[in-house]
């Protein structure tokens, strides 16, 4: 990766400024032209070195109720459960992983009966009885930024 | 409470366009003023809806290849003790402790990334025996189904 991407990066991880013109106030502090920020950033993210810009929110502030979920899925099913899961844009993420609860979703929905509904509903189309519903009661840490 | 043109905006402005004016965009498709819409932002910004405004850069760029959810199992009166021991180290991104359910005991959870496997385990191991928590497991990211931050309001 060139340089300037990660002067880039590094500047607008945490800090993306909330202007008119973000990437013209960039600009002047890199002395790198505006419409180069731009075109080496859409690159990026067509390259999917960056998944998104913009505003990663605090879920209970807005008023979402978050959960993780464990599941217990059969290893040759787990694509098409994983699928049934995916359609619903309350979900996540949704990792496989090494242990007998093997599939693990996060959901974020806009109240607590909405969140059930849906485990409800993930339960009945998959079929998969083992289910555990693993609520956040504090969170003591959440950092996303790493150096590039 | 959040009205209809704060639900858009938030929800519109965790995915922004590469473009010289990406907030007009947002302020366009929600039916405001570009003033409006970085007005509002700055609000919720204030008040804590927004907890960061940023690029999101992709796991695989920053050579950590393993990574792994990590369960342990603590004993209420140590939950936060152990949680701001493993808030400190700079291998975990993220560390929440969740309510038990069913057969599943384990009720803090912390995401390691290291270089391999071997560096995560090692790493684990040693907080552990600092912590004197020696029930944990350690759950590897075998594949990734879905990753979108984004939220819909």
């Amino acid at each position: 990766m060139e340089t300037i991407d990660k002067i880039i990066l590094n500047a607008l991880q945490e800090d993306f400024p909330v202007d008119s013109r973000p990437f013209g106030v960039l600009s002047q502090k890199i002395q790198v032209s505006e419409d180069e920020i731009i075109q080496r950033i859409s690159s990026m993210v067509a390259n999917k070195i960056i998944r998104r810009i913009g505003a990663s929110l605090n879920p209970k502030a807005v008023g979402l109720s978050t959960t993780l979920i464990g599941m217990n899925v059969p290893e040759e099913r787990i694509e098409a459960v994983a699928d049934i899961i995916n359609t619903y844009h309350e979900v996540t993420h949704n990792y496989q992983r090494n242990e007998d609860y093997n599939l693990w979703f996060t959901i974020a929905a806009k109240s607590a009966e909405e969140m059930n509904r849906i485990i409800e509903e993930i339960r009945k189309k998959t079929g998969i009885e083992r289910i555990i519903n693993l609520p956040s009661v504090k969170t003591f840490k959440i950092r996303v930024r790493f150096d590039v | 409470m959040l009205d209809k043109y704060d639900r858009k905006i938030l929800t519109l402005i965790q995915k922004l366009p590469a473009h010289r004016q990406p907030y007009q965009i947002v302020a366009e498709q929600v039916g405001l003023s570009e003033e409006e819409v970085l007005a509002k932002i700055n609000g919720y910004i204030h008040d804590g809806l927004i907890r960061r405004m940023g690029i999101t850069i992709n796991h695989f760029l920053t050579g950590f290849d393993a990574n792994a959810m990590v369960a342990w199992k603590v004993k209420t009166q140590d939950v936060d003790r152990v949680g701001e021991m493993l808030s400190a180290l700079p291998s975990i991104t993220h560390c929440y402790e969740r309510g038990v359910d069913g057969d599943w005991e384990y009720n803090i959870f912390a995401m390691f990334h290291a270089r391999t496997r071997q560096e995560l385990e090692q790493t684990v191991e040693e907080i552990a025996g600092e912590m004197g928590v020696s029930d944990y497991k350690i759950l590897y990211t075998l594949k990734e189904w879905k990753k979108d931050g984004r939220k819909y309001l």
